[in-house]
């Protein structure tokens, strides 16, 4: 057993309903080899850095699940080949967290805290999903227009966030 | 640009601002942290100009490819097409 973090993309072009049973799927192919989920959050829709294109359908944003959780790492590949062929996850990454994680102390600790460490699925803490941007079309005619498609991202993460949106040319300070 | 002009006279000593600020966490999911070390373009800032320490410039460079993948950040700012 070992502990691993996944984030990965659901595509914003299914239903909310559909979502559910794409989370519930994720979380029994863990079960299913006796892994065990401690943490299943959603971070909500947020705007691709970069467009994602998938079989002719191309992505703006997308839902962002988070995951942490106890498997082996024959139940990674298992997971990762089901984002790899359904075509409703756009993206997934895999990060190790521990080795030989105390299994005892996690399963202690969660349920100490349940709220905070059972499988969830619900709108967690703002700050990491309300990057929901205001609609474009407030900014889109004042900026000329020339491509609404490009001229859209650098408009409206500027006044959506304080630091994330423009990147600083110097950090040195 | 007031560091560059500041460079030409006695050379302010840079820190790594994740050594000064335990707070500052480096982590992938936090793509904020993350943009303030790319330029304008995206390219990740070399140490030279951003003061980083080793040890932490090599976890940002990771963190930061991570971010790339899941689109939380970009691999260059010109938006695709």
């Amino acid at each position: 057993m070992r502990r691993y973090e996944s984030v990965y993309i659901a595509s914003t072009t299914i239903p909310e309903e559909e979502l559910k049973g794409l989370t519930e799927k994720v979380e029994g192919i863990i079960a299913r080899d006796n892994g065990l989920a401690l943490k299943h959050i959603r971070w909500g829709k947020i705007r691709l850095a970069y467009n994602i294109q998938v079989h002719g359908t191309r992505h703006e944003q997308g839902h962002y699940f988070y995951l942490n959780y106890l498997a082996s790492p024959e139940t990674v590949v298992e997971l990762e080949r089901n984002f790899k062929i359904d075509e409703r996850f756009l993206r997934y990454i895999t990060v190790k967290l521990e080795d030989r994680p105390d299994i005892e102390a996690l399963k202690a600790r969660m349920a100490e805290e349940p709220e905070e460490t059972r499988p969830r699925f619900e709108e967690p803490e703002p700050e990491a999903g309300a990057r929901e941007e205001p609609p474009a079309e407030a900014q889109a005619p004042e900026r000329g227009g020339e491509s609404p498609d490009q001229e859209e991202k650098p408009a409206e993460e500027a006044p959506a966030e304080e630091s994330g949106g423009e990147p600083e040319e110097e950090p040195g300070e | 640009m007031s560091a560059k002009r500041r460079r030409r006279f006695g050379r302010r000593r840079k820190i790594c601002r994740f050594c000064a600020d335990s707070g500052l966490t480096l982590d992938y999911k936090e793509p904020r942290v993350l943009m303030n070390f790319v330029t304008e373009r995206g390219k990740i800032i070399p140490r030279r100009i951003s003061g980083n320490c080793a040890k932490h410039q090599r976890r940002l460079t990771q963190a930061i490819s991570r971010a790339r993948q899941i689109a939380l950040m970009p691999y260059t700012s010109s938006s695709t097409q």
